[in-house]
């Protein structure tokens, strides 16, 4: 069997080989000076870092680490009816507004032309057929036969 | 919600959603080997600390981009080992002890020589070799030793490759043994 290489030793002290190829390791070390001098100062500087224990106690993170943090978003409030009714109306108070202000502000229609024609089709409409039958005492006073003044309108 | 009985993934999607107990539950879980390795790797508890605290608030930051098909404590342990790095690196810029972090590495507080034993002498003298190795060594002794990683899976957390995790471990393991045979030689 070949040597046994450094890292395939330290990789043996953490645990990393399997255990038939550590068996074949061991044997290969129990056979070969070289690799068992080598074998034994990895494992004497192993077992010499041992004297590095940390010991942990008495340094907590938790609590510094949460007042690091930023503050947490406030939880989102129920807005109370009272607020609510006051956008309500504010906004129809706003639509009536708009409304009103838009019909006054409309354009209006333009009064219809007038015209001969126009002015002949009022007056038929006026005429003694009509409801109103205001032109009889109008066209007499213009005729030549004269005035019906004396004649009241029905 | 039982945040103890979920994965590390699943109080990551937690956290995603500001769920404070999710956070505290996975410092719970990795602070004491945050800040054991912190604390190996700069020899300083208050470093160890900041280091730990920075690391969660990252974590934190992180939660809605986390991807559960990485595995938690390889990605955590890699910001961890990063911000160790990167402490020493500034450790290097700003200390005016000749030491630099090495003169921090003490078993013990009390350095009356008088007072300390055999075997303080040794812790001390093992912790000083540890502190005399550059970062990269002493990051991946401490991944290897006390971690308890493979040499594949300490290259996989660092982002180095496992040709050179394999050299620093075996260059790290010579220069320590050598420190240690002088100690002894001389003891």
């Amino acid at each position: 069997m070949e040597h046994i290489s450094d890292i395939q030793m330290l990789e043996m002290l953490g645990g990393h080989i399997p255990e038939s190829e550590q068996l074949r390791f061991r044997d290969h070390i129990g056979d070969c000076s070289e690799c068992r001098q080598r074998w034994q100062e990895y494992e004497q500087t192993w077992m010499d870092l041992a004297e590095c224990q940390v010991d942990t106690a008495g340094h907590d993170l938790v609590e510094n680490m949460i007042s690091a943090l930023p503050a947490e978003n406030p939880p989102m409030k129920l807005w109370p009816a009272t607020a609510l009714a006051r956008i309500a109306a504010s906004i129809l108070l706003a639509v009536f507004l708009g409304h009103v202000l838009g019909k006054w502000s409309a354009p209006q229609p333009a009064p219809p032309e007038e015209t001969a024609v126009t002015q002949a089709m009022f007056l038929d409409a006026l005429g003694p057929e009509s409801v109103v039958g205001w032109s009889a005492p109008v066209r007499a006073e213009d005729s030549e036969e004269g005035s019906t003044a004396d004649e009241t309108v029905s | 919600m039982d945040t103890q009985a979920l994965t590390d993934e699943k109080l990551m999607e937690a956290i995603a959603g500001d769920d404070r107990s999710a956070l505290a539950e996975l410092v719970r879980r990795h602070q004491d080997k945050a800040i054991a390795l912190a604390f190996r790797t700069l020899g300083r508890w208050d470093l160890a600390e900041d280091v730990g605290q920075e690391a969660f608030l990252r974590v934190y930051r992180a939660s809605s981009r986390y991807k559960p098909e990485a595995k938690f404590s390889t990605w955590f342990y890699r910001i961890v080992v990063n911000l160790c790095l990167d402490e020493t690196r500034r450790e290097k810029r700003t200390s005016t002890d000749s030491g630099g972090i090495l003169s921090q590495f003490s078993a013990t507080s009390d350095t009356n020589p008088e007072e300390i034993h055999q075997k303080q002498e040794k812790k001390q003298a093992v912790w000083q070799a540890l502190g005399r190795l550059n970062e990269r060594e002493r990051i991946a002794v401490v991944l290897h030793r006390f971690e308890g990683f493979s040499h594949q899976q300490a290259a996989e957390l660092t982002g180095w490759s496992p040709s050179a995790v394999e050299s620093l471990l075996v260059r790290a393991y010579q220069k320590l043994r050598q420190e240690l045979a002088d100690f002894k030689e001389n003891s």
